[in-house]
């Protein structure tokens, strides 16, 4: 049998990592800064480009996609190349590949600071940026299906399927969440609405978390946890099972993050079910990974990438147990819009995520760069800070989020809300949110140390950066054998691996999204709402562009605690105009559903707006909202307005034939109706100014089905 | 423009869809845990040894399950 010889590509794999360290420190600091900014508002700087609402998604953004992304990669590549014992298929994909990412990167950085956003979680980025998401996704899949088929190796090993399902089922979701319609350079809306866009955001959203933060990872536990503990994985049986029922499940739960809103029940119901299922697959990685180090503890307890192993699967384990819980609607009743939420997505973030990076990355570097790590000791220390770190981010954030619920729920013996006015709630927990500061300062600590002593191993060392290597040439092998199982023919064929992977990603999506889309009957439409006038259209695209949906719900769900607080529950049909939607997904301040339901608890009139934007500690001395002094200053550029109105009317919202010619005048009609007003209060401000559209849009909310507007 | 198109106006019975991919994900997970159970044990040590090297691993006999 021909023995070759090629090289490993060592070079592409330190580039990943490298850049995996550097955002890695600019996305935890980020972090620190949105930290700082809930607990001390002083930490929003005064500027437009840092306030909260916008640091926010940077925040996500960088750990999702910078530094779990390019650590992701570097991981892959080397592992990818060695289990199919060929070179990655082609050079030039991987420069493309790299430097496409890292120019993602810089551009979501300045686009999200600047305000240019989709207003979708972890899909923000605006349609240029998307485009160019999509040719490097696609430059990555082609890299890796053609290392797959230039293999010397005759069957596929199990990292390299959840590779292929984390590539196809990021292509599937981004290219279906992006679907938009340019307005401009950097503005665009989805052509889904309200509820139908909830749907596509939740399924793209949970399923990110799928398969870009679970699937490829453990992919490369299934490599990297053998390779350091030196044991093979405990069952491959158990790595086939999960791998099919885990892809085909997960595609199926994007609705529990919309339970009790305004969704139809039969999709709610298809995300409980699909999500407690979820546990079962989830589990059988944690347990086959821990397993794997049966009669290898004593070696977890002298390196530290077992030790952060294993603290990763410990935490995926709790945080896929505890996902499907909050998935279950009497606990979702609590948990949503908390900060319960919020200390769920950290375990799995820094303790899965994390600790799988820090674990992988403490095997690979040495190993690359042919050196021992540079201090052991310094590793055992993160590993501590880090452990210590989570906990204090995580458990006080529980803590928070249930004393935020028991706070909102209570009623006195009168049967009123005992604590009527939503700030009450944010300043008993401002004591868990320092805490929070403490546990991100440790867990950043422990990474400075990572930091450090990465860079000095990789000083101390000598990568080449093509390795020998050799394999026997592949011989044709693409008949069935005598006894070989269906399962293993199909690991050796990687495209028919490839399509079946594709079709199990494509049936919980498909089940979900195109009856939404489809069927009238799902969206009951209310003959009272009409669009959004330009003005308000115009307001809508400031509270857009400032991430106002990182505080603020808009979505009255049909609880007793909270129709008593905020007024009527929310309806499907209320929505039907919002490209995009604005539900929000944590409350830090309260819920804008009814704010222009005259008479309701959030109603408030224009000139208490202006005051509170511009200043807002002078009406509450103990909020924590950043002031927006910008939004009396900046105009609004009326030359967009009619693109907008065209642009709606393409996505179908019934404005009438040529009303974008008129559209500017009716603004400014509108307008001055709110300049009128704020003059009666002493405010002397021009109509073409932020914060008269703001206002304009805050008064539209809920009135259309308020009594005052059927009169 | 209609984004979504004019290709299904009703369709009787959407709501029993999710039953259906219930039903889909029972009979496709007890035939793949069924064949995959029947995978020789052989094989399974081999794909599971595959990832190392020819000196990496020690022992090739584990006491873990295939």
């Amino acid at each position: 049998m021909e023995v070759q010889q090629f090289n490993y590509d060592n070079k592409i794999v330190k580039y990943f990592i490298i850049a995996t360290l550097i955002w890695g420190a600019v996305a935890l600091l980020v972090g620190l800064l949105i930290a700082l900014q809930l607990a001390f508002p002083a930490f929003n700087l005064g500027l437009e480009y840092t306030t909260y609402g916008r640091t926010r998604p940077l925040h996500t953004n960088a750990v999702i996609f910078a530094f779990i992304g390019n650590a992701m990669f570097a991981g892959m590549y080397y592992s990818l190349q060695r289990v199919l014992k060929a070179r990655l298929f082609n050079d030039l994909l991987s420069k493309v590949h790299f430097w496409g990412w890292q120019i993602i990167i810089v551009l979501a950085a300045l686009t999200l600071l600047g305000g240019f956003t989709t207003g979708k979680e972890y899909a923000e980025l605006e349609w240029p940026v998307d485009i160019l998401i999509a040719l490097i996704w696609v430059t990555f899949g082609a890299n890796m299906i053609g290392t797959i088929l230039k293999r010397r190796v005759k069957h596929i090993y199990a990292s390299v399927w959840w590779y292929l399902a984390s590539f196809l089922g990021i292509a599937v979701l981004h290219i279906v969440n992006s679907v938009e319609l340019p307005v401009s350079l950097l503005k665009s809306y989805p052509v889904y609405a309200g509820a139908q866009d909830a749907v596509v955001q939740w399924w793209y959203g949970h399923n990110a978390v799928a398969f870009f933060l679970t699937t490829p990872w453990l992919g490369l536990m299934y490599y990297y946890l053998p390779k350091a503990s030196n044991r093979p994985i405990y069952s491959y049986q158990l790595s086939i099972v999960h791998f099919w029922t885990l892809i085909f499940l997960y595609m199926w739960s994007g609705p529990h993050h919309l339970l009790y809103q305004a969704l139809p029940d039969w999709v709610q119901a298809l995300g409980v079910t699909f999500s407690i299922m979820l546990i079962a697959p989830s589990w059988g990685g944690m347990i086959n990974g821990l397993l794997t180090l049966r009669g290898a503890w004593d070696k977890v307890r002298d390196q530290a990438e077992l030790k952060f192993m294993v603290v990763a699967l410990t935490a995926y384990g709790m945080a896929t147990f505890e996902g499907p819980m909050m998935s279950l609607k009497s606990v979702n009743a609590i948990s949503h819009f908390t900060d319960w939420t919020i200390a769920h997505t950290h375990i799995a973030g820094m303790g899965w995520n994390g600790g799988m990076i820090f674990g992988m990355l403490y095997w690979l570097v040495p190993k690359l760069f042919r050196t021992p790590l540079y201090s052991k000791k310094m590793a055992n220390t993160h590993f501590w800070l880090a452990t210590l770190g989570i906990l204090m981010f995580a458990i006080p954030l529980y803590w928070a989020g249930i004393t935020q619920w028991l706070m909102l729920r209570e009623y006195n013996a009168n049967g009123l809300l005992t604590y009527p006015n939503f700030l009450e709630t944010t300043t008993q927990i401002m004591p868990m949110y320092h805490f929070r500061i403490l546990g991100g300062l440790l867990f950043f600590s422990g990474f400075l140390l990572f930091f450090y002593n990465m860079f000095k191993t990789i000083a101390m060392g000598n990568l080449v950066d093509n390795e020998a290597a050799e394999a026997p040439a592949l011989t044709d092998s693409s008949a069935r054998k005598a006894g070989e199982t269906l399962h293993r023919l199909i690991e050796r064929k990687g495209v028919v691996l490839t399509v079946l992977v594709l079709i199990a990603l494509a049936i919980g999506g498909a089940v979900e999204i195109i009856p939404m889309l489809k069927i009238e009957s799902n969206i009951p439409r209310i003959a009272a709402v009409t669009p959004y006038t330009p003005l308000e259209l115009a307001g809508r695209d400031i509270y857009v562009a400032n991430g106002c949906y990182n505080c603020h719900s808009q979505q009255i769900r049909p609880l007793r605690w909270e129709t008593d607080r905020y007024g009527e529950y929310s309806k499907i049909g209320e929505f039907v105009y919002d490209h995009p939607f604005q539900w929000g997904s944590r409350r830090t301040g309260p819920d804008l559903a009814r704010a222009g339901w005259v008479g309701s608890s959030t109603y408030k009139t224009a000139i208490w707006h202006y005051n509170h934007f511009t200043k807002p500690k002078e009406i509450n001395p103990q909020t924590i909202m950043p002031a927006y002094p910008w939004f009396a200053k900046n105009n609004v550029d009326l030359t967009d307005i009619p693109k907008k109105i065209r642009a709606m009317q393409t996505l179908g919202v019934p404005y009438a034939p040529g009303y974008d010619q008129k559209a500017v005048a009716d603004y400014k009609e509108q307008a001055q109706i709110i300049v009128a007003e704020l003059k009666a209060s002493g405010v002397d401000i021009a109509a073409d100014k932020e914060i008269i559209a703001m206002i304009a849009y805050l008064h539209k909310l809920g009135r259309d089905i308020s009594p005052a507007n059927q009169k | 423009m209609n984004f979504a198109g004019e290709v299904l106006q009703n369709v009787d019975g959407i709501k029993y869809f999710y039953i259906a991919g219930i039903l889909i994900f029972m009979v496709l997970f007890v035939v793949i845990l069924y064949r995959t159970i029947k995978i020789p044990r052989k094989d399974l040590e081999d794909f599971k040894s595959s990832i190392f090297e020819n000196d990496e691993l020690k022992t090739k006999k584990t006491n873990h399950k295939s």
